[in-house]
């Protein structure tokens, strides 16, 4: 979910900047060889991700996909996902280049976060495994959720119904992008193992 | 979760990136039209129309159809609309209030268009912004990696 342009006091942008140039700065640092190339692998799986609405009943959706590179990229996650949002707010409006700071801090702090936690349990299997991707979408994206609300609600009474609403909204995507990602990471593990168990 | 499931039943407010409005003076009637990306009504939204120190002058929401009409008494040069779709969208234009009733007003953001008769629903982003966006990312990163490499044969 991307904050729109305009509605976010100034404080709350430069803050967002902060915290996102630090990410990024720590993100640029690692950049290198093989983990260069992932990660812009990754920064086109999320730009093309979130643009495919895929109708569920009489709503749709879109993934995100912020767990996942946080899992395989964990300090690069930072630089991929500015590249994403930054593409997203110039060719397709969503978001905007003054929010860039803070929507790159919402979606790529709790990716970082999914890392951290959980990318040591992916190597393994049984229900540690499975616990460890679905729970690697859902830290990821309920934290991006709690950071927007939290970010809206800063700002006066009048957001705070859209605030508990974003939390609301977040929960079925964490879901089903948890379900998404036991697959996805079954996969990688089957035909690509080292990506997971390089940062061992 | 009565909330939850009536914002189930609304998915473009939900699940929309972006939100626009269109504003125009007619008639002494001003004309807004609040609309999503691929051209879906933004319905039942709402709307503030603002002189040019801030002062609120009307406060309503948008029909089924995306649309609001307010007659305009205020004597006013022109108006700020401002629409807010819920969940952090917002959209403003400026409307020049023309006093001739025959010329109408005209709005000064230069990207808002006119809704067209029959407007329909269009896709939100095209294959070519696509393969242009993917170009964007490996052009960036082949860059970092010249750079990286650079640094690398120098140190």
């Amino acid at each position: 979910m991307h904050i729109s342009e305009g509605v976010l006091p100034a404080w709350e942008i430069a803050v967002g900047w902060g915290f996102s140039s630090l990410g990024l700065i720590w993100g640029l640092r690692k950049l290198e060889g093989e983990k260069l190339v992932l990660t812009a692998l990754l920064t086109s799986l999320f730009f093309v991700a979130s643009l495919i609405h895929v109708p569920v009943g009489i709503s749709s959706a879109h993934l995100i996909f912020n767990g996942f590179l946080g899992l395989l990229l964990c300090e690069t996650v930072f630089p991929a996902i500015f590249v994403g949002l930054l593409l997203q707010a110039i060719l397709f409006q969503f978001g905007g280049l003054l929010v860039l700071g803070v929507n790159t801090f919402n979606m790529a702090f709790p990716a970082l976060l999914s890392c951290l936690i959980f990318r040591k349990w992916i190597p393994s299997e049984g229900i540690k495994f499975y616990a460890g991707a679905f729970l690697s979408a859902f830290v990821a994206i309920f934290g991006s959720g709690l950071l927007i609300s939290l970010e809206l609600s800063l700002i006066g009474e009048r957001f705070l119904t859209d605030a508990g609403l974003i939390l609301l909204i977040h929960l079925p995507i964490a879901t089903v992008e948890g379900i998404i990602y036991i697959f996805l990471l079954r996969f990688i593990k089957k035909v690509y193992p080292t990506i997971l168990e390089d940062r061992e | 979760m009565k909330k939850f499931f009536l914002l189930m039943a609304f998915p473009l407010v939900i699940f929309a990136h972006r939100v626009d409005v269109y504003a125009e003076f007619n008639n002494g009637t001003l004309e807004i039209f609040g609309y999503f990306p691929d051209g879906t009504p933004a319905k039942g939204v709402d709307v503030k129309v603002f002189t040019p120190d801030g002062k609120l002058i009307y406060e309503g929401k948008t029909d089924q159809e995306g649309w609001l009409k307010i007659p305009l008494t205020q004597k006013v040069d022109k108006v700020k609309v401002v629409l807010y779709a819920g969940l952090g969208h917002k959209a403003q234009t400026t409307v020049v209030i023309n006093s001739s009733p025959t010329n109408g007003g005209k709005t000064e953001n230069s990207q808002n268009e006119p809704p067209k008769e029959n407007f329909q629903p269009k896709p939100s982003f095209g294959w070519k912004e696509i393969f242009c966006g993917l170009g964007w990312i490996f052009g960036i990163f082949g860059i970092l990696n010249f750079v990286h490499g650079f640094k690398k044969r120098k140190g």
